[in-house]
């Protein structure tokens, strides 16, 4: 006998409330600015911002603009991105320490050929013209030179 | 031997239909704060934190991960519970377990869903057996309306007898500052001409969906007596489940066989014989009207048949012998993945006689109840006693 298998398919749309801080984020992420929470209690600077530590239990409502430049911490290059990637091939992901922020970011490194991207240490945020309230505003990091 | 386990405190977020002032995060935050600040404890007091939500209905897998700063998980032991509708009162029972088991002496535990992000019925669908039923079946409404047509048939229960269940529910929410749906003028003729879903289950027959969520702290003896003055103590905990198939679902609700076992086992616990005489007020899952006429029956508040007569009579309102959902039930509020832990929260609010306008005078012994996955069913009895 055949191997019998049913294939079905369902469709769940969703969406995602931003929420009290992270609104905030995407309002300067549209007008070109980064901007992250420090944490009075440990001073820890959280990006994405959080209006909330959770390590120390207490509100935070201190807002600090971050420059949109920082040191690559590690990289890898995707030869075969899925349809889930943004549209580029190979895709160079970068972990960035924006200077002053705790918290690493993933975002697509330009700029440089992929054979070259090992000798990049310092980034910086292209950011495009028609900037959306999202981290899409940046469209990727190229080396700083 | 298992060791004495109370609930302190409790917190819950504003219940509504949107939830679009915070994500996640700063939802479960709103609940949990509230909870620790009403026992006077810190973060740092609770030993390890339990939390349930039901994915996928955000829509997305794991919607608790971003939200780790917010509900104290940061490097905590922490479990997270997916049970269906039971989800609140097993991520209770399990917080229960901790305690009583001597590995931890203050557990949260949390249930929380933003249910108008995703889409609830379709995610449901999704429990249909892939061959057998995923096919006919979607959603929740028909499949609830299958059962309930059959308890009309098997009790004689009628259509005017659930609405009254249906109004009870939303004038009692009045008095709860958290819940969704308030009502305060809704009549059964209101009930009875509500758009009909799926016979013979109208609009307002059914619970809303909810956005909100619940925390609740468990502590062992020593600490309970500290931290509160009058202590919600957990007498008994069962919970029964049984196999998933629609077919079988015409004597789910007529005579669920989870909920008879689940009751009577928690009763036999709890020393309880007669549970209309010995119980004060209780917190069930009500899915729709209609259920909880059936669970009337089915946790021995009456005899078989008797559901309708037992409404009819007002001995489940706020005034009478046995009050069901002074809170408004989840015919008024249903964030899924806290609606069972409110029942919890709602019952041991009542033992500690902090229930506010919804409050019944010298309340000593609670029932919460949960109910999913079409059949599941938990229990948990709550005393003034220790
Ligand atoms: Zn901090």
């Amino acid at each position: 006998m055949d191997e019998w298998v049913v294939h079905q398919r369902i469709k769940i749309p969703f969406m995602y409330t931003a929420g009290r801080a992270l609104t905030r984020f995407l309002e300067g992420l549209a007008r070109g600015e980064i901007w992250a929470t420090r944490c009075a209690s440990c001073g820890r600077v959280y990006l994405p911002p959080l209006n909330f530590c959770g390590r120390c239990w207490r509100g935070i409502d201190r807002w600090c603009q971050l420059p949109p430049l920082g040191e690559l911490i590690s990289y890898t290059i995707i030869q075969r991105p899925l349809p889930e990637h943004p549209d580029r091939s190979p895709l160079i992901l970068g972990l960035i320490r924006l200077d002053g922020a705790d918290t690493n970011l993933v975002h697509l490194i330009g700029d440089v050929d992929p054979s070259e991207v090992e000798r990049v240490t310092r980034v910086r945020a292209v950011w495009r013209d028609e900037r959306p309230a999202s981290i899409l505003a940046i469209s990727h990091f190229a080396p700083l030179t | 031997m298992p060791r004495r386990v109370a609930i302190i405190s409790t917190g819950q977020t504003k219940h509504r239909a949107k939830r679009r002032d915070v994500n996640v995060r700063e939802l479960i935050t709103e609940a949990v704060t509230r909870a620790l600040e009403e026992a006077d404890i810190r973060m740092k007091d609770i030993d390890a934190v339990v939390i349930g939500n039901m994915e996928p209905f955000e829509g997305f897998l794991f919607p608790e991960l971003w939200a780790v700063e917010g509900w104290g998980g940061y490097l905590k032991p922490s479990v997270k519970f997916n049970t269906g509708g039971t989800v609140g009162t097993t991520t209770a029972i399990a917080a229960y377990y901790y305690v009583a088991s001597g590995i931890y002496d203050v557990v949260l535990a949390i249930g929380f869903e933003k249910q108008s992000e995703g889409h609830t019925q379709t995610a449901i669908t999704t429990v249909g057996d892939p061959i057998w039923e995923r096919a006919i079946m979607a959603g929740a409404v028909g499949n609830f309306a299958v059962m309930a047509s059959t308890y009309i048939h098997d009790s004689g229960v009628t259509e005017e007898q659930a609405a009254k269940v249906a109004v009870k529910a939303r004038r009692n929410a009045c008095n709860n500052e958290y819940a969704h749906l308030q009502m305060p003028d809704i009549t059964v003729e209101d009930v009875l001409k509500s758009r009909m879903l799926a016979y013979p289950v109208k609009l307002l027959d059914m619970c809303p969906q909810s956005d909100g969520a619940c925390a609740v702290v468990f502590a062992e003896e020593s600490r309970a007596k500290q931290l509160a003055p009058r202590p919600a103590w957990i007498k008994a905990v069962a919970t029964a489940h049984e196999q998933q198939y629609m077919g079988d679902s015409p004597k789910r609700l007529a005579a669920m066989r989870s909920q008879v076992a689940a009751s009577r086992r928690a009763y036999a616990y709890a020393g309880i014989t007669n549970p209309r005489k010995e119980l004060d007020v209780a917190e069930i899952y009500e899915v729709a009207s209609f259920a909880e006429l059936a669970m009337y029956e089915n946790l021995g508040f009456c005899e078989r048949g008797e559901g309708g007569k037992l409404i009819d009579a007002g001995v489940t309102e706020m005034t009478g012998e046995l009050p069901v959902n002074p809170s408004g039930g989840v015919l008024s509020t249903n964030p899924i993945g806290a609606t069972a832990l409110i029942r919890v929260a709602e019952a041991a609010l009542q033992v500690m006689g902090k229930a506010g306008k919804r409050q019944i005078d010298g309340v000593r012994t609670a029932l919460a109840t949960g109910y999913g996955g079409n059949a599941w069913t938990d229990v948990m009895i709550l005393s003034r006693d220790l």
